[in-house]
């Protein structure tokens, strides 16, 4: 358990918030403010200013024209816009060069950040949701909590990395068990320390608990939780403790948001979400390459190979490698060939050559490949054929035909304790 | 069981299938067709107390946008797919509800890898064979879709 004392005390040595952002703030609260005021508040941190200005001309925020100065900006992009490259700019500032604990280097913590910014404000806008001004901003600084939490996950990284695999928890819970308090926790704290709007302290402490969200700031909470987990569906910056997800039903609820809505924000903000980032120049280059696990789809029929292989891109399951073969005897030279390699078996029972229960048995008594857990999907109910699969050390049955929510439920909790180990 | 209440598992299967897995809505008890059309046609055995083949036949006009449902993929992209794949898959999925409807809990059987073949003259027309079980359907975007029973072993 880490002491809340010890906490606090790296709180308050992060960079502080710079005051031209708090005046900002407290610029753009007004309902007449002038362009004039806004610039004089911007233009007093010339550090902020050219951080602006740079982002301003990023691809990242699209425009079709070079920006020279902070009035040409604000009269471009409208004040809502300028107040997110604000806020960018200083938080990229504070992001420290690596995250150990999450396995997450600093270009992709400021990446998914990101994202998730732009896709809280497009759901926002899609939703007609009131100000949605500080959606950006609250999806920018949802996980400000990692910034502090993420040396202690390090340091505690065997024990999490127990728990992880003993029980299906997911990440946060484990953090609140191991180390007795979890990012959203201390990104509360942060969040106070920089005086930041409640709204976007709220979400940055409650993302993964929307549920308890109090009513005043329930929306702004559900948008960044909706956005965080369809970032990571995404692929966008997925670290260690993101990967068993999904997003509330609660909050779909609260939101009336379909499937159809989110898919269609999503494909709408792809391009931007895409375009070049992070903003600084600490070069990802440096920071170790985060591992691609493989996973092995066994299965006679193309089709149903591709289907798998579809799905698990629509479960967030797509930065990994996924190979394919076509009967037990093939999908067994392949794991021979790299046996270290390979962290998932998707297999079908009836196959050419080699079922899926001999492919089972062989791996079994393979002492470099018993460890790959293997799930099967196929349309064979009999009972003592899964009970033998099951003895032999399937983790999982899926039964034909599948939809990709139900893969994922499966696949994902796997895939974690996976990479914990690798 | 009788005849009708095994022909009722069969249509019902056959229906539940078709919706879950290429989200198509039924016509049940649709009539034989009297003329021969082109089917692809997936044939998978099995074998325990009961031992025959489980024949699905669909109408090869249909295949192509049933493999885009199943797939949940664009027509140029299914059209690069082996599409009688598909027809295997849907039978093979239908056979494993099928026994497990039929014979619920029953251990000793096993099914087959799907056989698929194009005829113009399939199983299903068997339909006056005592030992055959036949089902006639037709899903919302008009494919004719007939599956069977057929008990003990077929050549």
């Amino acid at each position: 358990m880490i002491d809340k004392e010890v906490l606090v005390g790296m709180i308050r040595q992060l960079p502080t918030i710079p005051q031209a952002l708090v005046e900002l703030q407290q610029a753009l609260a007004q309902p007449n403010v002038s362009i004039e005021q806004v610039e004089k508040v911007i233009r007093s941190d010339p550090a902020l200013t050219g951080n602006i200005l740079r982002l301003a001309n990023s691809a990242a925020f699209g425009l079709s024209r070079k920006v020279s100065d902070i009035s040409q900006a604000l009269t471009l992009m409208g004040f809502r816009v300028v107040n997110n490259l604000a806020y960018t700019a200083a938080f990229s500032k504070a992001i420290p060069e690596e995250f150990p604990g999450y396995r997450l280097t600093a270009a992709h913590f400021l990446r998914h950040s990101f994202a998730v910014g732009v896709l809280a404000e497009a759901l926002a806008s899609a939703l007609n949701a009131a100000s949605s001004r500080s959606h950006f901003t609250a999806g920018l600084l949802h996980d400000i909590g990692k910034l502090v939490l993420g040396t202690f996950v390090a340091t505690h990284d065997t024990q999490l990395a127990r728990r992880l695999e003993s029980e299906h928890l997911t990440f946060v819970q484990v953090e609140r068990e191991v180390l007795g308090v979890d990012h959203g926790q201390v990104a509360a704290w942060v969040g106070e320390h920089w005086q930041l709007p409640l709204d976007i302290i709220a979400a940055a402490e409650l993302h993964h608990d929307p549920d308890t969200a109090p009513v005043e700031f329930q929306q702004v909470v559900d948008i960044v939780h909706v956005a965080d987990t369809a970032v990571h569906c995404l692929g966008f910056g997925a670290d260690l403790g993101e990967l068993a997800r999904s997003i509330h039903k609660g909050s779909l609820e609260r939101l009336d948001l379909g499937a159809e809505t989110i898919e269609k924000v999503v494909s709408s903000s792809l391009e931007r979400l895409t375009q070049a980032l992070p903003t600084d120049n600490r070069e990802s280059a440096k920071m170790p390459k985060r591992q691609l696990l493989r996973i092995l789809v066994v299965d006679d029929s193309s089709i149903i190979r591709q289907m798998v292989c579809k799905s698990l891109g629509l479960s967030g399951i797509a930065p990994h490698e996924i190979l394919e073969a076509s009967d037990g005897k093939q999908a067994l030279a392949l794991l021979r060939e790299r046996p270290r390699e390979f962290a998932l078996v998707l297999a079908d029972i009836h196959m050419p050559n080699m079922s899926g229960t001999e492919l089972v048995g062989e791996m079994a008594r393979d002492e470099n490949l018993k460890r790959i857990p293997v799930i099967i999907i196929s349309s064979d109910a009999n009972v003592v054929n899964q009970q033998r699969l099951r003895a032999l050390g399937v983790r999982a049955l899926i039964k034909k035909p599948f939809r990709p929510e139900q893969l994922r439920a499966v696949v994902q909790p796997i895939l974690g304790e996976e990479v914990v180990r690798s | 069981m009788n005849s009708e209440q095994l022909e009722q598992i069969l249509t019902d299967t056959v229906a539940s299938v078709l919706e879950e897995a290429i989200y198509a809505l039924v016509d049940r008890n649709q009539p034989a067709c009297e003329d021969e059309i082109p089917v692809v046609e997936s044939l998978i055995a099995f074998s325990g107390i009961y031992t025959g083949t489980i024949a699905l036949e669909v109408e090869t006009s249909g295949i192509l946008p049933l493999v885009n449902d199943f797939l949940g993929c664009d027509p140029e992209q299914a059209l690069g797919l082996p599409q009688s794949d598909a027809i295997g898959e849907l039978a093979n999925i239908i056979a494993g509800r099928l026994l497990e409807t039929w014979l619920p809990g029953e251990p000793n059987y096993d099914i087959g890898i799907p056989k698929v073949i194009s005829t113009t003259h399939g199983q299903t027309r068997l339909a006056n064979e005592p030992r055959v079980c036949v089902t006639r359907l037709r899903t919302d975007s008009g494919t004719r879709v007939a599956a069977a029973i057929l008990l003990g072993v077929w050549t």
